[in-house]
């Protein structure tokens, strides 16, 4: 049991959604602050082929100097699988596509498919990430190269 | 979510599942060209401003153009993770993910558009409907089959 009514549990459901979308659109769009600003300080990411990211700052760090002004990102997320653990904990799996391109060149160096296991915690009435792991089910490396 | 939010609880639920409602039926009527439907999603006084074609401020305007644009193409429009947030009982924004694509014959010739970017939107509540008043589309991204020219021109 969580504590929380139906209608409680309806609407945290509504705001980690509208986390995870501001966060695929911060990715997206190369918005730094914002998607710092979605994480909590503990957030730990783990992403296959990258070591674990231990704090928020140590993951911008990485993500910047991974994306910025480097690679063009498409990141959209489907069909979310969240529960609760109590009021102020919940857990999402996601649906996900990404694509990610060089950005000079425009060519398509990965298009990938997965899922996002994430955990979520309501700190001083926000709700914020708190660790994301991408477990992908399909990475097409340079599927358009044609050499 | 605070007391000082303009809608709350199951007010909120039905709120957000309607305007979530009225977009999807937007992107259906577009890909199907149900064009009586897409003008009643519309408030007359809605405004669009779309990179591939400039800025209409009105829902006829629109229609004229939108009718005109899309009619020798095929075209898929996908929406994802809304982001909807209320100014008042009545007034609501939202942002949403898209891809979009487009396909047409130019010159005898097949022809692609791939495109990714964000919706802005307003919707107001009307009578008991809500409505969009505006959409701005922005894309970050967008590529298309070599030598196409897209958007095709429009024919008067």
């Amino acid at each position: 049991m969580t504590g929380m009514t139906d209608i409680e549990q309806l609407l945290a459901i509504e705001e980690i959604k509208l986390l995870k979308a501001r966060r695929d659109r911060a990715c997206d769009t190369q918005d730094w602050a914002l998607y710092r600003a979605l994480h909590a300080d503990h957030h730990i990411s783990h992403n296959q082929g990258h070591e674990r990211w231990e704090s928020a700052d140590v993951m911008i760090e990485n993500v910047k100097a991974l994306l910025d002004k480097v690679r063009t990102t498409v990141h959209h997320s489907h069909t979310p699988d969240i529960t609760f653990e109590s009021a102020i904990k919940a857990k999402g799996i996601w649906g996900m596509e990404d694509l990610i391109f060089d950005t000079d060149s425009g060519e398509l160096l990965l298009h990938g498919f997965g899922f996002y296991h994430e955990t979520y915690e309501k700190i001083d009435g926000k709700w914020l990430f708190t660790s994301r792991q991408l477990k992908r089910t399909l990475v097409r490396e340079r599927p358009e190269a044609r050499d | 979510m605070s007391d000082l939010e303009p809608l709350s609880g199951a007010a909120r639920l039905l709120a957000i599942e309607e305007i979530c409602r009225l977009k999807a039926r937007r992107d259906r009527a577009c890909d199907t060209k149900d064009w009586v439907l897409y003008e009643a999603l519309h408030a007359p006084d809605h405004v669009s401003e779309n990179g591939d074609y400039g800025r209409w401020t009105s829902a006829a305007e629109m229609m004229v153009n939108v009718r005109k644009s899309m009619e020798n193409l095929v075209t898929l429009h996908h929406s994802h993770t809304p982001e909807i947030e209320f100014d008042s009982p009545i007034h609501a924004r939202g942002i949403w993910a898209m891809e979009g694509m487009s396909f047409w014959q130019q010159d005898g010739q097949n022809h692609w558009f791939q495109a990714f970017g964000h919706y802005f939107e307003t919707y107001d509540k009307r009578g008991y409907r809500w409505l969009f008043t505006s959409r701005a589309l922005k894309y970050y991204h967008s590529r298309r089959s070599p030598g196409a020219i897209f958007p095709p021109k429009i024919t008067a």
